[in-house]
């Protein structure tokens, strides 16, 4: 009887103990983010030629932002593009800053534009 | 009495307005209505203002370049205020707001991109120096200030968007201009020279200062009816090169234009009257390779109010 108590105690305490295990398939955009890579695939551009922007990151809940000294910008989210026209020769500074509802991490990577 | 009613609000429908005239910066836009000398001594005007510009050529130097990368457009309004605070000194203000600044892109792929928002608030001090009544002539120099008062760092889905489409200039900037006229019966004659200083724009992302702006104007009005007066206004424009980071000079920036522009304006009661004007550019020198303004028009409701109990 005593031995049966203790093994359905053992049963119940490992119940509770798998109920409060963190479900790690449902994001609630906390903890830690970090980029991991934030790459172009040209990083020497004449004016108006436009070049992919990619940033590999690790997180929840996620929030990708985007902005460039000279130059513009389209798209959104992990890959952007990236283009400048001849008022922004010279080297532009893209910058990428990554969040979530409580941390982030920010990256740049610099691109050579050229004359047209 | 009539004549001299519409003769204020002749002198009024061309009170001072910024003449930023870059086509596609930030900040606001030029409108082009004419420049009065002063305004009587408690004398107070509001005009209300729209202006819808259109941008889709590219030049190099004098010629059109070769290249077609996007167009751009905006629909701007602004309240522009204008009080007299003794018979020969004024104070003028101008705040403006960007209905829509839209770039449409000829790249594939690639969306259309708008910004919207609050512009920048100018105030200028006018002070006419030489106000003879007797001969019709005015020498009004005046001096202001444009604040950046709106966003400059707008962002549509987390990307910020371009200098060229934030509403705000975000630099301070100071003008110094001056006045002269000379009126006569059924026509007026008027000359204004204007000159723009920009601060440098000093961020932790960003290092820009706009290059000088310098402008000419030589303008003439005609009496038409009682009602109704045409302007005609020729318009010389220098700006000189923006600078970077570094003081480096951005080499396709600044350049030179000269505008007309054709204006009518309509006293519809004794203190409301109508303007409508269009900005055609003659000529073009751009610095390197730049788009530059196709057209634009604007229209202007003014409204006076006399607190001066002696008139």
């Amino acid at each position: 009887m005593k031995n049966k108590n203790v093994f359905l105690l053992l049963i119940v305490g490992m119940l509770v103990c798998f109920a409060c295990k963190k479900d790690d398939a449902v994001s609630d955009g906390t903890g830690a983010v970090e980029i991991i890579s934030l790459t172009a695939i040209d990083t020497v551009l004449n004016a108006w030629q436009t070049t992919t922007v990619n940033a590999v990151a690790q997180g929840d809940g996620l929030i990708y932002n985007w902005e460039a000294d000279h130059g513009e910008i389209n798209g959104h989210g992990e890959q952007i593009e990236y283009m400048a026209g001849t008022c922004c020769t010279g080297i532009n500074t893209i910058t990428c800053k990554v969040s979530n509802s409580q941390n982030s991490d920010v990256k740049q990577i610099k691109l050579r534009i050229l004359p047209f | 009495m009539k004549l001299k009613i519409f003769i204020l609000i002749l002198v009024a429908v061309f009170y001072a307005v910024q003449v930023n005239a870059q086509c596609c910066g930030a900040g606001n836009p030029l409108n082009g209505f004419g420049d009065v000398s002063g305004f009587q001594y408690k004398s107070l005007q509001i005009s209300p203002q729209y202006k819808y510009s259109y941008s889709d050529q590219y030049y190099e130097g004098s010629k059109k370049a070769g290249v077609s990368p996007d167009r751009m457009f905006y629909n701007f309004i602004s309240l522009d205020a204008a009080y007299g605070i003794s018979n020969r000194l004024s104070v003028q203000g101008q705040i403006g707001y960007f209905i829509n600044k839209t770039k449409l892109y000829n790249i594939e792929g690639w969306d259309d991109m708008t910004g919207y928002g609050l512009g920048d608030a100018e105030f200028n001090l006018r002070y006419s120096l030489v106000k003879n009544v007797l001969k019709k002539f005015d020498v009004s120099p005046s001096i202001g200030i444009k604040v950046p008062v709106g966003v400059f760092d707008q962002t549509v889905n987390e990307v910020k968007l371009p200098i060229s489409l934030q509403p705000s200039s975000g630099s301070l900037k100071y003008n110094a201009s001056v006045f002269v006229s000379k009126n006569f019966q059924k026509y007026s004659l008027s000359f204004k020279a204007f000159a723009e200083y920009a601060n440098r724009i000093a961020s932790q992302n960003f290092d820009y200062k706009y290059g000088n702006l310098y402008v000419v104007s030589m303008f003439g009005s005609y009496i038409i009816t009682s009602k109704l007066n045409a302007v005609l206004q020729g318009q010389y424009e220098y700006r000189g090169k923006s600078q970077r980071e570094n003081s480096e000079v951005i080499e396709s920036t600044g350049g030179q234009v000269v505008y007309l522009i054709p204006q009518l304006n309509y006293t519809v009661f004794k203190d409301i009257a109508l303007s409508l004007n269009a900005y055609i550019p003659f000529y073009r020198y751009m610095n390197g390779i730049q788009i530059a303004n196709k057209y634009s028009v604007a229209f202007r409701i003014t409204k006076s109010f006399n607190f001066n109990k002696n008139i």
